[in-house]
């Protein structure tokens, strides 16, 4: 088995008094393209700050491509292609300048891609950087990451501020340019539906943990939408492992971790149901903003609020 | 909350620390000048004015003018439900209050030591025979003094806010104001030696070009019972006129729009070599170091050119000047105040834009070594200040373009306290990261280094001020020569110390800004 490309274990951080990462544990195969999912605030961006070596872990251990960020940042620096979330470059360096000037710390910077993708992108290269449009300065941006050909390329919400065709026609640049070279993607956003089309992999980071991952079809697989009666619901209990339910008029609308043994327990208890997929951002939401807690108390309640609803 | 309270609130917020920094170093620098005893209170006093006059009206108007478009916060404001203008008004008049408190703190301080020092009867120095000789009291004297420096500073801030309106960086808005300081300076010390005491004429000169000239009356025995009369009556009128155009020009068009400084980095080589094809790039830089180097260049070319224009005025001032000007007053510790002064803004303003967060980010998220990037950005800036800025007055002072009675060492000593200074001012903004918290750290740095062991009386060869005062004395050569040798000691030992500091700060990401 091959070593993963990025490995994390028990990694914490904390902010002062505000505990930001909580034993973190990640890990991305050769190859894929890793959807790194979490709302605001949820760390994602302190994830990526340690992988690339500007922070320092509190505790737990570090790798990307075999170097240690904590201790080799520079030259992991130069294996890596990074894009950050609204990118700020040296605005008074024209477009022909930054790529001139970032090229040697790049060993393997290939001077004649990157003029191919500044024509591919359609970049004006005398213009200033700080004339340029924010779609320009992302794909901009991408160029830089991506011109020294890195194994590992991490985007840290690229396409936050553009507008939904800019976003569209970047994330399908990231499929051209990457997947199709098979090179290993970390993708950080909170918007799901642009990673959806194009991530293999999800990993929900909620609260300073990894509440899920799983390839995008398993979760799709897994997590799934039952409506049944709330006197169902009281058959099955605490069996069910629930991510988020809601009570609708004379039914139970429950989001559901495990769909396919969830499906199985109710045939097996002669509970009928209703299941429905679900979009991405219908799975993460159950996961961040869920009510969980809801699938304990309602056996209890079920009779009054059953009567009361009918 | 109104809308003016709103925007009082927003100023008070942004300024509280400027205020209290200020207000702080103003005080202690008038408690060190009364080591000696507190019969000295009217040298101590005035040397904080003079300090006071050089320093707080560029410091304050750097965040006045540019604060805003650095911060990226002039959109907000634009946008917010208010007239732009209101928002100007209260920034101008906030930041001229801020600038004007630690004047009249000093002032309050020094009166209740007068008043005290009068209850012991103990004579108070110059304030004493001064008021003899103009039918005043002490106190009213003191009170005089201290309103002919609030005249100064509140004419030089006028004049910065309108020379530095709307640059993009505080240090932009820094080396303008050090431009305007110079040739305000310039046509004030034409005026003082056209007319001594003010004439009734001259006033009006004297306080709107002229902005510093008044200074001059600070220092006593030019001081005479007709200057605080003209100025009371005549002066506080002109200045009045001067400073509503001012105002109205300021709140007319702050923030309508950036003014660029484009013309600079296109007269550079490294941008007219890189012809060819408009949409194709050109080859890479084939090193690390030439592309350091070049970024290097491209960054430091404006403090370069703002360096040699700040030797050239002050030549201009040295040998355009009335007939005889140059022996009525020495002009070589202007010279190395300016300079000091450009040396403390280079160093802290060099360094901050790199430390702003975003840009931060970027170029540290690159395999660009932290270290080489320091080094060579600090020598980037030691170089504008010493060849572009120091070299050329002491070749000028050497080849008698500019009169000189000192000699070589001292000559050189200048160049030692700009690096002490800007060493300094780098540590500073390494570790604060701010445009207007480092230059303050920076000063209290300075302050301390260099006055403390004056003050104290610390053994000579553990100050560097005595040392500065021995070279220019005319001691025996050997003894001048070992009195350099110990400022040199001393300046390597200061400037090395804060500089591997602040490679340290830089290295580790310490960062203390608040």
């Amino acid at each position: 088995m091959t070593e993963p490309v990025i490995q994390i274990r028990n990694v914490s951080k904390s902010f002062r008094n505000t505990n930001v990462l909580d034993e973190l544990d990640l890990s991305v195969s050769a190859g894929e393209t890793f959807a790194f999912l979490g709302r605001n605030g949820a760390g994602k961006t302190t994830t990526i700050k340690l992988m690339m070596g500007l922070l320092t872990p509190d505790s737990g251990e570090l790798s990307l491509l075999g170097v240690n960020p904590v201790t080799d940042a520079v030259k992991l620096r130069s294996m890596i292609g990074y894009l950050a979330e609204d990118q700020t470059m040296y605005d008074w360096m024209r477009v022909d300048e930054i790529i001139r000037f970032v090229a040697p710390f790049y060993p393997t910077w290939d001077q004649k891609l990157a003029n191919e993708y500044v024509k591919q992108f359609a970049l004006p290269v005398r213009t200033r950087i700080k004339h340029l449009s924010k779609g320009q300065t992302v794909r901009l941006g991408l160029v830089l990451a991506l011109s020294h050909r890195p194994e590992l390329v991490i985007l840290d919400d690229p396409a936050l501020g553009l507008d939904p065709i800019m976003r569209r026609d970047f994330n399908r640049d990231l499929v051209t340019h990457l997947q199709a070279e098979g090179r290993t993607v970390l993708y950080s956003s909170h918007l799901l539906y642009e990673v959806e089309a194009v991530a293999d992999t999800v990993a929900i980071l909620h609260e300073g943990k990894i509440v899920r991952t799983a390839a995008t079809e398993d979760l799709r697989r897994d997590v799934k939408r039952f409506t049944l009666s709330p006197q169902d619901l009281s058959k099955v209990g605490t069996q069910i492992e629930v991510l988020d339910g809601r009570l609708l008029v004379n039914e139970v609308s429950l989001i559901v971790d495990g769909a396919p043994q969830a499906a199985q327990l109710l045939e097996q208890e002669g509970i009928s149901c209703r299941i429905s997929d679900l979009n991405l951002d219908e799975i993460f939401e159950a996961f961040v903003m869920g009510d969980r807690k809801i699938r304990l108390e309602w056996p209890e309640r079920e009779p009054v609020a059953a009567s009361s609803l009918t | 909350m109104s809308i003016w309270s709103t925007l009082l609130w927003k100023e008070w917020n942004e300024h509280k620390w400027k205020l209290l920094s200020l207000t702080v170093i103003a005080i202690a620098v008038c408690i060190g000048g009364l080591v000696d005893g507190v019969s000295e209170v009217e040298f101590a006093v005035i040397a904080t004015y003079y300090g006071y006059v050089l320093f707080a009206p560029i410091y304050i108007v750097m965040g006045v003018t540019a604060g805003e478009w650095a911060g990226g916060t002039i959109e907000f404001s634009k946008n917010l439900p208010v007239s732009l203008r209101k928002v100007a008004t209260v920034r101008l008049f906030a930041g001229w209050i801020v600038l004007i408190v630690p004047v009249i703190a000093v002032a309050a301080f020094s009166s209740a030591l007068i008043a005290t020092l009068e209850w012991m009867e103990i004579e108070v120095g110059i304030f004493h025979s001064l008021a003899a000789s103009m039918d005043l009291k002490p106190q009213q004297a003191h009170w005089g003094i201290a309103g002919i420096a609030c005249g100064v500073v509140t004419t030089l801030y006028f004049w910065l806010v309108v020379a530095c309106l709307n640059q993009a960086t505080e240090l932009r808005a820094a080396m303008i104001g050090v431009l305007t300081f110079i040739v305000s300076f310039w046509f004030g010390f034409l005026l003082w030696v056209m007319n001594g005491a003010p004439t009734t004429q001259a006033l009006s000169l004297n306080w709107t070009i002229g902005a510093v000239s008044p200074v001059y009356w600070m220092v006593l025995p030019n001081l005479q019972a007709e200057h605080l009369r003209r100025w009371l009556i005549v002066g506080l009128q002109v200045q009045g006129l001067f400073v509503v155009i001012s105002s109205y020009y300021f709140i007319r068009f702050y923030g309508t729009h950036l003014r660029q400084w484009n013309w600079l980095p296109r007269i550079s080589w490294p941008s007219i070599e890189q012809t060819g094809p408009t949409n194709s790039l050109s080859a890479p830089f084939t090193s690390q170091m030439k592309a350091l180097v070049w970024m290097q260049l491209r960054q430091t070319l404006p403090l370069a050119i703002g360096g040699l224009v700040i030797v050239f005025v002050l030549t201009l001032m040295a040998t355009r000047g009335t007939a005889g000007a140059v022996s009525q007053m020495e002009t070589n510790p202007f010279q190395i105040a300016i300079v000091s002064v450009a040396a403390l803004l280079i160093g802290s303003t060099t360094f901050v834009p790199d430390f702003s967060p975003k840009l931060y980010h970027f170029w540290r998220s690159r395999p660009i070594p932290p270290m080489r990037w320091f080094w060579l950005k600090y020598l980037s800036g030691l170089f504008v200040i010493i060849c572009c800025v120091d070299l050329p007055i002491l070749i000028l002072h050497g080849t008698g373009i500019l009169p000189t009675s000192a000699g070589l060492y001292s000559g050189v000593f200048p160049m030692l306290l700009h690096w002490i200074i800007y060493s300094i001012a780098v540590l500073a903004a390494c570790l604060v990261r701010h445009p207007i918290y480092s230059p303050v750290l920076a000063l209290c740095a300075i302050l301390t280094v260099l006055l403390l062991p004056v003050i104290f009386h610390f053994p000579d060869f553990l100050s560097f001020g005595e040392m500065f005062n021995a070279v220019g004395t005319n001691l025996l050569p050997n003894r001048v020569i070992a009195a350099f040798l110990v400022g040199l000691t001393q300046a390597t030992a200061i400037s090395v110390t804060a500089t591997i500091l602040a490679a340290i700060a830089t290295k580790r990401d310490i960062n203390l800004s608040p």
